[in-house]
């Protein structure tokens, strides 16, 4: 189980890199259907950027190599740091679903309504604030999204996708 | 100073303080500062807008008019970006560097008091070249080319060392992807699409405002739900933040050379074309951490980090108005849009403009000059609300920022899709905060890569058919001595640090 972890540890610890190691190798493929003009200098861009990636593996393998020996810090039983591990994820996790979320409220619902939704939501489940000061904040938003964009700064405001459709 | 520009200049000077004159740049400044401080837009997006507006009015109002707005707008996004992390605009992605460190540490008074005497400053000291070199300056700028542009993109590059942090490799690697993420779209010689992948989106390439907004709005959201930090400053009352306004306004003399230095970068880089603000910050703030003794505090919270930066962008106004004026050649967006409407007014730049119509150049500037005052002024007299932001619930916050950073993307272009590109930038951003990645070089990167593809396509080019010759450009060998100063300083300077180090340590 600590081997599990450990694992996953390190590869959390190189996501970011090999991630865009992935989307640079990607791109490096796809630059070969370039012609030569259009092509030369992202393909030298990509090429240096991959050797940097390399190297930087190498430094990450590297220093996963010098910690392996490391303890948890002191006062932690040996399970802890796995425990604080997991419940890390799951409130990054959680984060990065407010977001989505809020994405797709404005693009559903468009910029007044989905705004409202979203802060509605937000405050109610996750602040647990409630019902009516989390209603009264959402109307806030909404009001102002749509004086300050729509009225004042008179920029088209976005509809959101259902009511495109229900036109 | 020639007398006839003596009389222009105080004549322009008495017609943007006289009744109802003065309305038009107190008016334009206030619209602009509410339209900069919604994230996304920006006075040039405002400018715009104005244009088909003022076709009926005569000379002189547009000329206030439009030289508020170009001065207007810079204040608000940096208070954005040092307030939440917001950048305005690819300006102010510079500032939030060290800008939102202080406010997480309580000391937003301190960072919006010195970003707005930076600000006024640093736009009085451009104006104040700007008006010297009026007589000059159609030469000076003529002696710049293809050559000169590419080195001064490497210029803007090089400030990678400064920005990277502890890990320079990350930071290469990061610009390295922000190059190739400019090079999405249409390729700028043959007009052929680059990994676009048969998408339409795609084919326009990636908007650099999106990812701003997601970098760092978004992924600052993450991080403050994942942090479960209670408020952005971490105080729940006024009383308890530290920093004052005056602090922040001290700051600015107690460093008084890298001010001058910051604004003198601002103005000669706002002097080229096409150029544009956001490298200007970049290499102030390159700048001030390479020739600073302690750089361990840049990134946070460094108050030189913010002054430099800050100084930078506003006094690079006066110098945009230079090759605007008097080639008719827009240093960036917002001089583009005045151009157009100079021009809808039968105001050609050139010598006409500055010799038949100079008294109209120089109620430009006044108004220029005034706006900047005014935001700077405004700026400091709302410390305290803007301050107390910092000990609202994130709880509350977070939707609102989240709201107007998707709302932001949107609004940029009209572009559904680019909320989903902000999202996906956010993830990205979050990610790389996470895992000691700097953001900074991948935004650095993006605004350079077109200027640095477009003019080394075309210095090599010259090359080829012989009509230059790279190595015996004054202006190239100059701006070559200052990469290399740029790249090599700090590795000069840890070695004699530590060769110092070293030799009290025999001592002792």
């Amino acid at each position: 189980m600590s081997g599990l972890a450990g694992l996953w540890r390190h590869t959390r610890r190189s996501g970011v890199t090999l991630a865009l190691a992935m989307v640079v190798v990607g791109l490096l493929a796809d630059s070969y259907s370039l012609s030569r003009i259009a092509g030369w200098i992202p393909r030298s861009v990509l090429a240096v950027t991959l050797g940097l990636i390399v190297i930087q593996l190498g430094l990450d393998v590297r220093g996963r190599m010098r910690n392996t020996q490391s303890t948890p810090p002191s006062g932690l039983k040996p399970g802890t740091a796995t425990l604080l591990l997991r419940v890390g994820s799951i409130t990054e996790a959680v984060a990065i679903l407010w977001v989505g979320g809020a994405l797709l409220a404005l693009l559903l619902l468009g910029m007044t309504a989905g705004s409202a939704l979203f802060a509605f939501a937000f405050l109610r489940a996750y602040a647990g604030e409630n019902w009516r000061s989390s209603g009264v904040f959402a109307l806030a938003l909404a009001a102002c999204v749509h004086l300050v964009f729509g009225t004042v700064l008179q920029a088209t405001l976005y509809p959101g996708w259902l009511w495109q459709f229900a036109r | 100073m020639d007398p006839v520009m003596i009389d222009a200049a105080l004549e322009g000077l008495r017609l943007v303080f006289s009744w109802p004159y003065i309305l038009y740049p107190l008016a334009a400044t206030l619209i602009a500062m509410l339209f900069s401080a919604a994230p996304g837009l920006n006075s040039s997006t405002l400018m715009a807008l104005l244009i088909p507006l003022t076709y009926a009015w005569e000379p002189l109002p547009v000329m206030l008019v439009f030289g508020a707005l170009v001065g207007g707008a810079t204040f608000m996004g940096s208070a954005t970006a040092i307030l939440f992390n917001i950048p305005g605009k690819a300006s102010n992605a510079v500032t939030l560097l060290d800008g939102y460190p202080m406010t997480r540490q309580g000391q937003a008074k301190t960072a919006i008091g010195c970003a707005a005497a930076a600000s006024a400053l640093g736009s009085t000291l451009g104006i104040g070249v700007l008006i010297a070199m009026l007589p000059v300056m159609r030469d000076a700028v003529l002696v710049l080319g293809p050559p000169e542009y590419l080195m001064l993109a490497i210029w803007g590059l090089t400030t990678l060392a400064a920005v990277a942090g502890d890990s320079l490799i990350k930071g290469l690697i990061a610009a390295g992807f922000g190059l190739q993420l400019a090079f999405i779209g249409y390729d700028p010689r043959t007009a052929e699409p680059r990994f676009t992948f048969g998408t339409e989106y795609l084919q326009d390439g990636i908007s650099l405002v999106p990812v701003l907004l997601g970098l760092f709005a978004l992924a600052e959201i993450i991080d403050l739900m994942v942090s479960g930090r209670e408020t952005l400053s971490g105080q729940r009352r006024m009383q308890d933040l530290s920093g004052s306004v005056l602090e922040g306004i001290r700051a600015v003399f107690r460093n008084f050379g890298l001010f001058i230095r910051s604004s003198l970068i601002g103005i000669v880089i706002g002097a080229i074309p096409g150029i544009g603000g956001s490298v200007a910050g970049f290499v102030a703030y390159g700048h001030a951490s390479q020739t600073a003794r302690d750089r361990s505090r840049f990134g946070h919270g460094d108050i030189r980090g913010l002054l430099a930066p800050e100084a930078a962008s506003d006094a690079k106004d006066g110098g945009a108005l230079v090759p605007t004026l008097a080639l008719g050649i827009p240093g960036g967006t917002g001089t583009a849009m005045l151009l157009g409407a100079l021009t809808l007014h039968g105001l050609s730049p050139g010598r006409e403009l500055l010799n038949e119509n100079l008294t109209l150049v120089f109620v430009l500037i006044w108004s220029l000059f005034l706006s900047n005052w005014i935001t700077s002024l405004l700026g400091l007299s709302l410390v305290n609300p803007m301050a107390r932001l910092g000990t609202i619930r994130t709880s509350r916050l977070i939707p609102v920022i989240l709201a107007l950073a998707m709302i932001g993307a949107i609004q940029y272009r009209g572009l559904a899709a680019d909320a989903v590109c902000a999202a996906v930038f956010g993830l990205l951003g979050y990610l790389m905060k996470r895992h000691h990645w700097p953001r900074v070089p991948l935004v650095i990167a993006m605004s350079l890569a077109l200027l640095l593809e477009t003019n080394l396509h075309l210095t090599l080019r010259l090359q080829e058919l012989g009509r230059i010759n790279f190595w015996s450009r004054p202006v190239v060998l100059l701006l070559l001595v200052l990469i290399l100063f740029n790249l090599f300083l700090p590795l000069l300077l840890r070695k004699v640090r530590a060769i110092r180090a070293m030799r009290r340590g025999l001592r002792s």
